[in-house]
């Protein structure tokens, strides 16, 4: 199964034009930064959960198969601030050597797991409804991107599937050597480095038989291109976006007023 | 009209200034087939980007003497204004794509032409027709098969409007079925729309017969240049015998019996030819040949791989193999063959433990193959990726060999000794301080196969041994196997190729929609082809001229499946 590729299909979420969408995600990030209570964070993670079952139609199958990995770093992250957090004067519950286990650890470790989990997914949620022709043609159209420059950001997103496969052909061929098959941190370093070399070699092969390819097609000949594709309009989409950057707005200052930056 | 024509054309590389192509001199006329053959090195790949003008306008280089197509200067002319008229195709499809969707991929080049859009619109439904994928505008590019990806590569292409076609090695990562969509398409945009093709290719024998002309190049010069049928009578020998080229098997029959001493009428380029310029041979020579039998291939060691209904299902609940069950002997040079998706590689990745069956039990050597871990089992089999680059993990190519036996604990002298012997076993020694990605691909495949080989393994499994390689090239790898098979390894060919298969296997299993539909001896396989459910193997030439024959001559042969094997045959009634 590919992860992180464009998924057909006609949800709320594929229908939303890309640049909100973006707007959206970065909606979502603004929001979890600013966000330091844990519940509140759970909350927007759930959201976003509901967001890429429903608004998104993913199946629950494939969400959580995406969502495991953010939840691997995020326990990484977890256990890292839960452990070597400041306790900033609060209540310390376990303390040993180095290690310091308080309550803002915890709430520092809960808050950073859930935004790794939260952005994370709801990058997972952008990738698997936008279909890339149509965010290229939001770039040159909406946000007047030159296009062999949006081209290029197009490509890129071409790749990732084709890299995981080649990623996993690599593996299959390095295991019956019997490389690879150890667990352990230093074990993915080295499992990093081997498939660096044959990813890096075959991706510039194939980097360069694409460019001969698209200049064999008249690619920049001109500064513009015919755009032959029309994309119908979403009020609705553009309308969800900003009603995600007024929660965001809302919140900030509720954060601010209950801290006491702003006085009423 | 000439669309083609080059003057003392020369070109030399950028910043090496190594000259590839030398004093080229030929003109191919509107309407021709041509097919450019040459060992590697010998500057197709380079010719082709010269008459598109990626070299030297897009990739540097310089060029001297005269280049033009359709007219247009190829040095002179920008890359976008010569794409109107000359376009080219590569090996890898999924390497020339830029889009995710059929239609865009297809509109891309008039897009970057700025054509209206109704134009835009009507060249991609035109171009989509031309190719036979109509209806397919819609479908996302990476769940279509080999053969239709290249027909799309091909009709985005063809939507640029030009007169002549360039195509590299188009088929070279194709299955049968694939190969065979792609010369159809080949010959009726030839025939029936007047395209004007320059095909570069390795093993012709299908399509030989539809060219008009045969460029032969080596050392990047022009070494012959005329019809099929004369340069491959006057060229053929050294084509096989110092260039190392695969040559059609219908080819190396004529020269088999003008070696004998009696020449064919014509030289043929087909089956049917070679049935009408058969040779009237002594009657005692045609009674032998007509009551040898090929020899037996079956071979009755013990059983060492056995399956016994495996049933394997992928996470999104594809069932990749059903039901398959089969034995494998001891010592036996295995083919598996099928389709692209028939589940042949997955049946293969469980003889390592990659996979592990869902259903029914893997034995090797009678034990459970799904007890063991990948591990333990790669002591046992071996497994050659058909990208030797994906199966590197060092920076040479001694520590690449050394390096299982040192995981193992081998150090010091005794593990030098046995890096040294391996590389000598596959002759590669006198390399050992290379980097691996700097061999040639030949020699990658001989390293890659060492790096099992050191292990002794009982079975070794080889994902397309001859993809990429010239006739030699193979010619040692499988001599390299036959000699493993002597000393008692099993050897397993996951492949394509109808001939290795037809000249080296001793059991074939056929895979079909997940389920092993022929499990026997090659001859059997090709013999009945048409009742077997596999669309994916090519029947052997030499089986077809023994068809031809007896329809045409009355001539009745027994079912050889290769030229070396009438040759054979032809050998042992000579000591007699």
């Amino acid at each position: 199964m590919q992860r992180f590729s464009f998924r057909p299909g006609d949800s709320f979420l594929h229908r939303t034009d890309p640049v909100s969408k973006f707007a959206w995600l970065m909606a979502i990030a603004f929001l979890g930064y600013v966000i330091t209570d844990p519940v509140h964070q759970l909350a927007l993670t759930l959201v976003i959960v509901a967001c890429a079952l429903w608004l998104a139609r993913l199946s629950s199958r494939y969400f959580f198969a995406g969502f495991s990995i953010f939840l691997y770093f995020s326990l990484l992250l977890f256990t890292l601030q839960l452990l070597f957090a400041p306790a900033e004067g609060t209540q310390v519950y376990f303390h040993w050597g180095i290690f310091t286990i308080s309550e803002a650890s915890v709430r520092f470790a809960f808050n950073l797991g859930l935004r790794v989990i939260t952005v994370g997914s709801s990058a997972l949620v952008f990738l698997t409804t936008t279909e890339p022709a149509r965010l290229l043609t939001s770039l040159m159209t909406t946000l007047r991107v030159p296009y062999r420059f949006a081209y290029a950001f197009y490509a890129s997103l071409r790749y990732i599937p084709v890299f995981e496969n080649e990623a996993r052909n690599i593996l299959n061929a390095h295991a019956v050597r019997g490389a690879g098959l150890d667990e352990g941190l230093f074990a993915r370093f080295r499992l990093i480095r081997r498939l660096t070399v044959p990813l890096l070699v075959s991706g510039l092969r194939r980097a360069k038989g694409a460019a001969i390819a698209m200049e064999g097609r008249a690619f920049g000949a001109y500064p513009t291109k015919t755009i032959s594709v029309d994309y119908p309009a979403f009020p609705a989409g553009v309308i969800f976006a900003l009603l995600w950057w007024l929660a965001f707005v809302v919140y900030f200052f509720w954060v601010l007023r209950t801290t006491g930056f702003i006085r009423t | 009209m000439a669309y083609i024509e080059l003057n003392r054309f020369s070109y030399w590389a950028p910043e090496t200034e190594t000259q590839l192509l030398y004093d080229l001199d030929f003109e191919i006329e509107a309407g021709e087939f041509v097919i450019v053959l040459g060992p590697s090195g010998a500057g197709k790949s380079t010719l082709a980007l010269c008459l598109t003008g990626i070299y030297p306008t897009v990739l540097g280089g310089r060029t001297a003497g005269h280049g033009r197509v359709v007219g247009l200067d190829v040095s002179q002319t920008t890359v976008p204004q010569l794409s109107t008229h000359i376009g080219l195709i590569f090996q890898d499809p999924d390497s020339q794509f830029c889009n995710l969707f059929v239609d865009e991929e297809v509109a891309f080049g008039p897009e970057n032409l700025r054509l209206p859009r109704e134009e835009v619109g009507a060249r991609a439904s035109a171009a989509l027709r031309q190719v036979g994928l109509e209806g397919f505008q819609r479908r996302m590019i990476n769940t279509l098969s080999g053969g239709q990806k290249q027909r799309v590569a091909i009709a985005s292409v063809l939507a640029m409007g030009p007169e002549v076609l360039v195509l590299d090695q188009p088929t070279a990562n194709l299955d049968p079925v694939g190969k065979n969509e792609i010369y159809d398409l080949l010959y009726r945009l030839n025939r029936e729309q007047g395209k004007t093709i320059v095909l570069i290719e390795h093993q012709v024998d299908e399509l030989i017969q539809f060219a008009s002309r045969l460029l032969l190049m080596g050392g990047g010069r022009l070494l012959a240049n005329g019809a099929p049928r004369e340069v491959l009578a006057a060229w053929g020998r050294r084509m096989e015998k110092e260039m190392g080229l695969w040559l059609p098997e219908v080819a190396r029959l004529a020269f088999l019996a003008q070696d004998a001493g009696f020449p064919m009428a014509a030289f043929p380029l087909s089956a049917d030819e070679v049935a009408l310029a058969w040779p009237t041979l002594p009657a005692p020579m045609s009674a032998a040949l007509a009551t040898a039998r090929p020899p037996k291939r079956g071979h009755a060691g013990p059983f060492l791989l056995q399956g016994d209904h495996v049933t394997y299902c992928y996470a999104d609940g594809f069932e990749a193999v059903r039901d398959v069950s089969f034995n494998v002997n001891t010592g036996d040079l295995v083919g598996l063959m099928g389709e692209n998706g028939s589940g042949k590689t997955t049946l293969s990745l469980h003889f390592v433990g990659l996979l592990r069956p869902k259903g029914g039990r893997l034995l090797l050597g009678g034990e459970s193959i799904a007890s063991r871990g990948v591990k333990s089992l790669a002591a046992d089999v071996g497994y050659v990726f058909q990208y030797p680059e994906h199966q590197f993990v060092a920076d040479t190519v001694a520590d690449e060999v050394a390096y299982t036996p040192r995981l193992e604990g081998k150090q010091g002298e005794a593990l030098s000794r046995l890096v040294q012997s391996t590389l000598a076993e596959v002759g590669l020694q006198g390399l050992e301080n290379r980097h691996p990605y700097t061999l040639s691909m030949g020699e990658k495949r001989r390293l890659s196969i060492a790096t099992m080989l050191v292990r002794r393994p009982k079975l070794l499994i080889l994902d397309e041994p001859s993809a990429g390689l010239d006739f030699r090239n193979t010619e040692r790898i499988m001599t390299l196997l036959l000699a493993l098979r002597e000393q008692g390894t099993t050897i397993m060919l996951v492949t394509h190729t109808t001939y290795l298969v037809a000249r080296y296997a001793s059991q074939v299993l056929v895979m079909d929609h997940s389920e092993l539909v022929f499990d026997g001896l090659p001859q059997d396989l090709f013999i009945n082809l048409g009742r077997i459910r596999t669309k994916a193997i090519d029947r052997p030439e030499m089986l077809k001229v023994v068809e031809a024959l007896r329809a045409r001559q009355g001539v009745v042969l027994p079912p050889y499946l290769t030229v070396d094997e009438l040759a054979l045959s032809l050998n042992s009634q000579e000591r007699s």
